[in-house]
Order: C-alpha cells, then structure tokens, then sequence
C-alpha cells in the first residue's frame, strides 16, 4: 500500500471519529414533559406566558431572570435564565429556550426570541391618515 | 385598456408622481445582462470547441462583446438602483423596505446590499469586472475559463431577474413596485398614494455600522473571485491539458485566497467591534460557511503548488478548487433560503428562491466533480510512479491540506445541522456550548496548521533529505518552547490540563482522561514557531529575497494571527464579573459566571485594575450614549489614567433596544464595555395608599417609612395664602429613607369658616422621594388623621454593563493583514512570471 493511501486512510478515520465524538454534543428540539424525563440538554420552542410573572430586578441581580413559558404542547414551566432579561421580551412572538430541567425550574443557558416586528417590518406608515397600515406580504 | 396600459407603463395617469421609467430600465438592463451573458457562454464555448482557426477568432470576439455588454448593463442595474436610493423612490419596494430618508449617506449606500437582490448584484458587479480583467489577460485560457464565468453570470442574474416561467417566480427583481408588492394595501386605491407614504422601512438598525458599508463589498469580490481557480481547473479537465493551466491559474487563487480572507477578517472585526457577540468569531453558520471556501481555496493553492513543483496531487487539487466554489454556492444557499432560520444571526429573509438556488448549487457541483470523475475513471490524469519522498515538502504540504480539509469538514457538518433534519426528517438541534464545540475540534487542527507553516518551508521539493538550514527549524521551535513557557508563566496560562476522550455513546470503554500539556500552552507553541520558523526563513533561507517572501510573509502573518487567537481569546477577562448577587435559592451555582454588573448612576465599582462609573448619558437621536468613566490608579493610590468610554443603545420603536459597545484600544490590550439592558423607565406607575393614623404611628412607602410626629396648629403657610376665617392644622411628618436620610414635611388640612365650615387641604410634597401627601379628614374626637400618599415610581437611573478585556487583540487584526498582503505579494510575483 502506498504512503498516500494509508495518510488518506487515517485520515478518514480522524474525520469519522470526530465528527461522530461531535454528534454526541448535538441537542435536540422537545417539549418540557421529554425535558423532565431525559434529562439532557434540550431546545425548547414555546411562548411566553405573559399574564404570569416574570421577575427580573437588576438592583439585586442583573444575572437572574426568570419567566413561565408555555410549550408547543401547552405544558407550562418556570424558566430561569442566569443573565438579564432580553429587551422587550414581552414583546416575543416564539421562544426558543436552550437547557435542561433541574428539579422544578427549567435552567437555561440561551435564550433567542422572534419578535413579530423584527421580522416583518411591513408597515406602511401614512402621512396624514394617522392610522398605519400593515399588510403582511408573502414575499 | 390602451390608456391604462400607457398610464401604467409611463405614470401619466392613475397614479401621481410615480417615475416608472427607472424600473423599466432597470428591468431592462437585467434581462439584457441575463441574455447577454447567456451569448457570451454560448460564444465563448463555441469558440472552445469550433475546429477552425477563423470561426474560433470570431465566436470569441461575439464572447467578449457580449461578456462586455452584460458587464456595462450590470453597471447600469447597479447606478440605477443607486438613484433609486439615494432619491428615496419609495414606489419602489426596494428603496422603501430598505432605506429612509433620515439614513446619512454611507448607510444608504448600505441600504443597496441590505436586501438578496443588492446583494447578488454586488456579486454580479465584480463578477463583471474580474471577467472584464479576465478578458485581457487570460490569453491562451480566455475562452473556456471566460465561458465558465459567463454561465456563473447567467445563474447570478437569474436570481434578480425576476420573471414568471410556468407559475415559478424565476429570481427577485429589485425594481418591483410597492403597490405591486403590496397589492391589497387601501393606500394604493389612491392616485396620490405616493403623497401619503411618508418615510422607507430603514435599515436594520442592526446593520446601521460602517462596516456595513465595507465589509459586503470586500465578501463578495472575494467570492466572485472564487469563480476563476474553479473555471481554471473545469477548463483544464474539458482540454484535458494537465500542466498549461497552472502557472496562469495561481495569480488568481492567490488573489482569492487574499480577497476573500480580508472580507472574512473584515466581518471578525465588525463582529468585535459592535456586535454583542464578545469577541471576533462566535461561530455563526453564516460565519463558518464564508470560512470553509476560503480553507478550500487555500488547500486548493497549495495543491497547485505541489503539482507545479513535484507533480503530485494533481486531482486533489482539481477535488479543491472545485469544492471552494461549490462551498461558496453551499453558503449561498444556507443563507438565502431561510434554512438556517433560527440558528443564525446573518439569515436574509427567505425569498422563496430555494429551489432556483439548490439548482445552481447542484449543477456546478455535479458538473464539475462528474467531470473529473470521468477523467478519472479513464485515467486520463497524469500521475507519478514514485511515491512522495517521506522527507520531501510536497508531502508535508499535501498532509497540511488535509487538516484544513478536517477543519472544513467538522464546520460544515455542524453547521449543516438543519440540512440534516431536513432531509432525514430528524430532531438535531445545535450544541448547548456551540464555541466550546468548535474549538474543541478546531483547536488541534490550529495547532498541526502552526507547525507546518512553519516547519514544511524548511523542506525542498522532490528531495527526500533533510537539508542542512533546518537546523533554523529546530532553533526557532526551541525558542519558541522557551518563550511560550515564559509567556505562559507571566499571563498564567495553564501549561498541563486534564484531557478526555470521551465516545462513551459508543463504547464505555472509550471515556479516557489523561494529564499532558494543555491545548492553549501547545497552541501558543506552534503559532510562536509559526511566526519564529517563518522569520528564520525569510532572513536565513531566501536571504530576505522580496520576490521569493510572498509565502514566508503570508506564513508568518498566519502565526502571528494564530497568536493573536489564543491570548485574546484565552485570555479574555470579563471584568465586570458580579459579586453581590443575591440568591434566589439554589436554581444557580455559586461559581457560575456572573457577567453583568449593574452600575448606578454615579457609584463607583472597582473591575479589574479600574475604578469605573457611570456617569450618566447623552443623547443624540436616534442614539443614548451612555458615559462610563474609567479611572486607573497606580501603586500609590494617585490616579495614573483616566478616559471615559461611550458604549451607546439605540432605542428602536421597531426592535427595542439596539446596543453598540464601545472600546477603549491599547496597543497590547482592549477594554470591551458593553451596556446590556438599561431600566424601563416608560411605565412608571403611581400609587396612591390611603391611612388613618394617629400620633407616632408609621405609614411605609416603597423606600421609606413616613413617622407621624404631631399636629402642629401654627404651620407655616404658603404667602397667597388668606389665613382670615380659616382653621388650619398642619400634620408634620418625618419621611426617613432607608438610607437613613430624614424628611421633615408638613401638608395641611383647612377647615372655612366662612364657608359652611367647608373642608380643603393644601398638599405637601417630598420630590426627592416621589411622595406627594395629603389630608382627607381630620376626626375631631379621636384625632386621627386620614391621609392620602401618593407615590411615583423613581426612575431609575443604571445600566447594566458588560466589561471585557481582550489581551493583544492587535495582533489578530495584524496577523491577518500580514497574511493577506504575503498573498498579494505572491500574486504580484506569479503574475510577473507569466508575462516573462
């Protein structure tokens, strides 16, 4: 066997190895109740629940932020966040939430919202009429 | 029908003020370009493949006349959508969705490439000029390589052609009308809708930089570029011509490899310098995938080396460069049709074009690698009986290429992560620690890239001996040794750590944890050795010869880049680390990293070797900047330096709070202040609480505690105040703070004598505390008192910061520079050569 196979050889088996060593820190998307039972690091798509409480006051500690969030399946859960709060959070369209349940809270390291008006800034606005107009396109 | 048909093409009817001649023109010259360079593949191919002398010279004067053509109609696409901008055109949807009138210039030339379509015209535009260049210097390669390039031209200006074929929407043109696009607005029921709408959508506020307006230029010429190594290697495959393709196809990877690596730098240095990331790279998709094309270009040129000098590796060089122009398309498609989707800060909005860009995509790829295949398959490629020598450079420098093929690899597999879920149908989300991820990997592959950039110049090609000026090798990595130890030892980097393996998913056997030389000390070894080996060459080896330095001057840019990487980022201090954090229970580890502090306006907390306050903020609309100012003091307590760093926060109506940093550069360090969130200070609320109290009792307001002291029946009275007839008693209150500061106020409660014993009172106020009292009744038998407290809410005057220091970033901008100017030197040198 030439040299140049065997270098090729190894390094298939480098580039196999790792990129299986890799998966094993992929996550996956699931629900609270899949969070809860597994355990793991998750992704977790959801809503806010506005109408509970969310508490951050940076006067005591700007590196804590909790919230309830609601799951694409409608479980509900406490979420803590070691960080601020992301600006107009209220505002969340979705939310995406990264981490993993510890005891009752849902811990998260991550958290990346989609605010409606981020994405769709279709909106005209008027002169003189004063009403804006919104007009979603599909585009 | 006819009357309407004119009004709608020239705007002299339904609707006012319209300037539709712009769009028809534009349109116009889109379609020309689409066409134009379909005849200039058409003629540049027909040249390659027509037998006689005359119909070659003739179709290839058709292939450069048209290439030129399209390449002037590009021109005018690309000025015409300029004054569509800069005069603020808002019929058009392109102009409104992506500028306004209150944009300074430079980010209304941003504007241009906001939006898919600016963009792939950018590409256009300098895809036009490199084959305008191409054109009077490619000689004997003009007309398959110039074809190449056409048919690329051809995709690129389907993409803003924006027609109907069969139902498909064929590309997006960037002249379409708002009241098309937005058909079922009631504004457009309106001839003078044009009056109405008063102000574009704006640029993302987000984009609202100055890079935005260098950065996209300088990415593109960079891919665009990538175009030409490509048709070199799939005209060489089509002419089977081995060896006539290389010397005129280096000058233009090295220009690749120089382009596209500063627009990638260019993008780090964005990233640093206003984007909360924390640093240059935070491993974005969109990041990794700019990355990837330029690793494979760079294995690519290498590969093209080693066959000009050794007459090796001839089809991993072919498998490079065609792969760098297909990780471009790669790119191209992950970004543009919305796959990315949540992963990325870069996405563009989708424009329902994925199809068309999977379609480019899979045609250069299949043609190019089916081509070779075949010349494989045949055995049409050359190669050479003799094994590389163990000892020779060509081999050391094709095992080189390979890591930056792993680097490649490992990025694109992760990256593609929601290519994967969608074509398997799985879950895969990305990792939770997606740098730690990278580096993890990456690393390592830095490390073995440090060594051989610099060891491998050592060696001499096709002699398997090692030559006698290698002992500079051996001496610049035993000076390196020494000075990573040293440095390592003065910055406290740890020289051994803990490393694991760990497939235990596959296998309990492989978890295995072992102590050795941590992967930060060996990679500041090798980048060291990298800058050391690259110097003793130059001065030892070539002998300072300029024309042979491209290489050793690019190596040595890398290494100094390399170093750059680790102590910047290894070294990266957060500053504003929080220590008065308050438990909340125990959702939170105790040593989990607290980054953000939260300051007060004009207290004082010390971070790092800094006394920093915030000392309140300006504004300068649409921008709040706010002030922090950073006093260091040195051994004696006498203040040795002070400046003040300005880190803004634009408060968008449309996406909230918009932060910028602000940095504070030194020539061996940066102090990074980022303000992450300011108090909402837009809902105030106003409580009122009602209280009968008697002599000495409390009342407790949100800050304080309000004493009721006495009643006093000679209080002091406003002067317009008509005491006659009048019964007053003043309740004389005593508000103490929690801070311990004390209050004395006195509302007052008037009965009118003269007026049926009517009942008012006169409110006092404490505005420091936001307490306004005031008297309802006054019960005469118990003497107790009923008082109304309102109470604003204070505004709350802080921010919430974020402070890093990143040790001798500069020599990350330096590094990378130096790298690319080593390329263009080496350009400068192939392109001489050529023309001897």
């Amino acid at each position: 066997m030439k040299k140049l196979h065997i270098i090729l050889l190894v390094a298939l088996a480098v580039a196999v190895g790792s990129i299986v060593a890799m998966t094993s820190d992929y996550t996956t998307y699931a629900n609270f109740i899949q969070a809860k039972a597994n355990g793991n690091s998750v992704n977790v798509v959801g809503y806010l629940v506005k109408d509970k409480e969310m508490q951050y006051d940076p006067q005591k500690d700007p590196n804590y932020f909790s919230f309830t969030m609601i799951d694409k399946e409608g479980n509900e859960q406490k979420v803590v966040y070691k960080g601020g709060k992301p600006q107009d959070f209220e505002r969340s369209e979705q939310v995406v939430v990264k981490g993993k349940m510890d005891g009752e809270v849902f811990r998260c390291s991550e958290i990346s919202m989609k605010c409606p008006s981020k994405y769709v800034n279709d909106e005209i606005t008027l002169k003189e009429d004063g009403s804006n107009v919104t007009v979603k396109t599909n585009i | 029908m006819l009357l309407n048909f004119f009004a709608e093409r020239f705007g002299s009817g339904i609707f006012q003020g319209e300037r539709l001649w712009l769009g028809h023109l534009g349109h116009f010259f889109i379609v020309f370009s689409f066409f134009a360079a379909l005849l200039s593949f058409v003629a540049y191919f027909a040249a390659e493949f027509s037998q006689k002398d005359s119909n070659k010279s003739s179709w290839n004067k058709m292939g450069r006349y048209s290439y030129v053509g399209q390449s002037l109609a590009v021109l005018g696409v690309f000025v015409l959508l300029f004054i569509m901008i800069l005069n603020h055109m808002f019929e058009y949807h392109y102009a409104w969705r992506h500028s306004s009138t209150e944009l300074p210039l430079k980010y209304i030339i941003s504007s241009f490439w906001e939006g898919q379509e600016g963009s792939f015209l950018l590409w256009m535009f300098w895809l036009s000029v490199l084959g305008v260049v191409g054109i009077f210097t490619l000689k004997k390669y003009e007309n398959p390589v110039m074809g190449i390039v056409a048919l690329t031209q051809v995709f690129l200006a389907s993409m803003v052609v924006g027609i109907y074929v069969f139902g498909h929407k064929i590309g997006s043109n960037p002249f379409v009308l708002l009241r098309d696009e937005m058909a079922s607005a009631p504004v457009f029921q309106r001839a003078n809708y044009l009056e109405l709408i008063k102000d574009g959508n704006g640029l993302n506020p987000l984009l609202q930089n100055y890079w935005m307006t260098i950065h996209p230029p300088v990415l593109f010429l960079g891919f665009a570029s990538v175009t030409i190594p490509f048709a070199f290697a799939i005209a060489s495959l089509l002419r089977k011509d081995w060896t006539g393709w290389v010397k005129p196809a280096l000058p233009w990877t090295l220009f690749s490899v120089g382009a596209l690596g500063t627009g990638i730098l260019m993008g780090g240095a964005w990233a640093y310098e206003s984007l909360s990331f924390g640093g240059f790279w935070a491993w974005d998709p969109v990041e990794n995938m700019s990355l990837v094309p330029w690793l494979m270009i760079v294995a690519g040129l290498h590969n093209l080396l080693i066959y000009k000098y050794a007459k090796h590796s001839l089809i991993s060089t072919y498998i490079f460069l065609i792969a760098s122009f297909s990780f471009v398309l790669y790119s191209t498609f992950l970004t543009r049709s919305g796959i990315l989707g949540e992963t990325s800060v870069h996405a563009f909005t989708d424009l329902g074009m994925t199809g068309q860009l999977l379609i480019y995509l899979a045609f250069f790829a299949t043609v190019g690698f089916t081509l070779l295949l075949i010349r494989i398959i045949k055995k049409q490629i050359p190669s050479v009986e003799k094994e590389e020598d163990i000892w020779s450079r060509e081999f050391w420098m094709f095992i080189g290429t390979l890591v930056l093929l792993l680097s490649g690899l490992q990025m694109t597999f992760t990256t593609s992560i929601p290519v994967w879920n969608k074509i398997f149908g799985l879950n895969l989300a990305p990792p939770e620690d997606v740098i730690q991820h990278y580096n993890s990997i990456q690393i390592w592959l830095g490390i073995l890239a440090g060594i051989f950039t610099a060891a491998v110049q050592f060696l001499s090609y096709k002699i398997g001996k090692i030559p006698a000026t290698a002992k500079w090798a051996a001496y610049s990595f035993l000076l390196s040794v020494v000075l990573a130890i040293a440095i390592s030892l003065s910055m406290n980097i740890a020289m051994t750590e803990q490393h694991v393996i760990d497939l235990s998913k596959l296998s309990a056997k492989l978890f295995i944890k072992f102590p050795f030389l941590s992967s930060h000390f060996l990679f500041l070894t090798a980048a060291l050795f990298a800058v050391f080996g690259n110097l003793a060459y130059f001065f030892f080896v070539i002998k300072g010869k300029f024309k042979l330095s491209g290489g050793s001057i690019a190596h040595f840019g890398f290494g100094v880049f390399l170093v750059g990487v680790v102590i910047s980022q290894g070294q990266k201090e957060v500053i504003s680390i929080n220590h008065s954090g308050i438990d909340f229970g125990a959702e939170f580890k105790a040593n989990e990293k607290m980054d953000n502090i939260l300051l007060l306006k004009d207290s004082t907390l010390k971070m790092g070797d800094y006394f920093v306050t915030y000392t309140g903020s300006e504004e300068e609309k649409p921008n709040f900047y706010f002030l922090v100012n950073y006093v260091r003091k040195d051994k004696n307590g006498d203040t040795a330096e002070v400046f003040t760093l300005r880190p803004n926060a634009q408060i968008n109506p449309k996406m909230g709070l918009i932060a910028n940093p602000d940095t504070k550069h030194y020539l061996t360090k940066d102090v990074f202040t980022h303000v992450s969130s300011i108090p909402d200070n837009e809902n105030l609320k106003d409580s009122m609480t009602v209280a009968e109290i008697s002599v000495g009792d409390t009342v407790y307001t949100r800050n304080s505690y309000v004493i009721f002291r006495t009643l006093n029946p000679n209080p002091v009275l406003p002067s317009d105040f008509e005491k006659e007839g009048k019964l007053v008693v003043g309740i004389e209150l005593d508000a103490q703070t929690l801070e311990g500061d004390s209050f004395r106020t006195t509302p007052i409660f008037v009965i009118d004598m003269t007026d049926n014993n009517s009942i008012s009172s006169i409110a006092s106020a404490l505005p420091k505390l936001g307490l306004t009292f005031d008297v309802r009744r006054i019960d005469p038998q118990s003497k107790k008192v009923t008082l109304e407290i309102h109470e604003k809410e204070r505004a709350a005057d802080f921010i919430i910061l974020k402070a890093i220091i990143f040790p001798y970033i500069n020599l990350v901008w330096l590094g990378g520079l130096i790298t690319f100017l080593g390329a263009f030197i080496s350009m400068w040198r192939r392109h001489r050569e050529n023309n001897m």
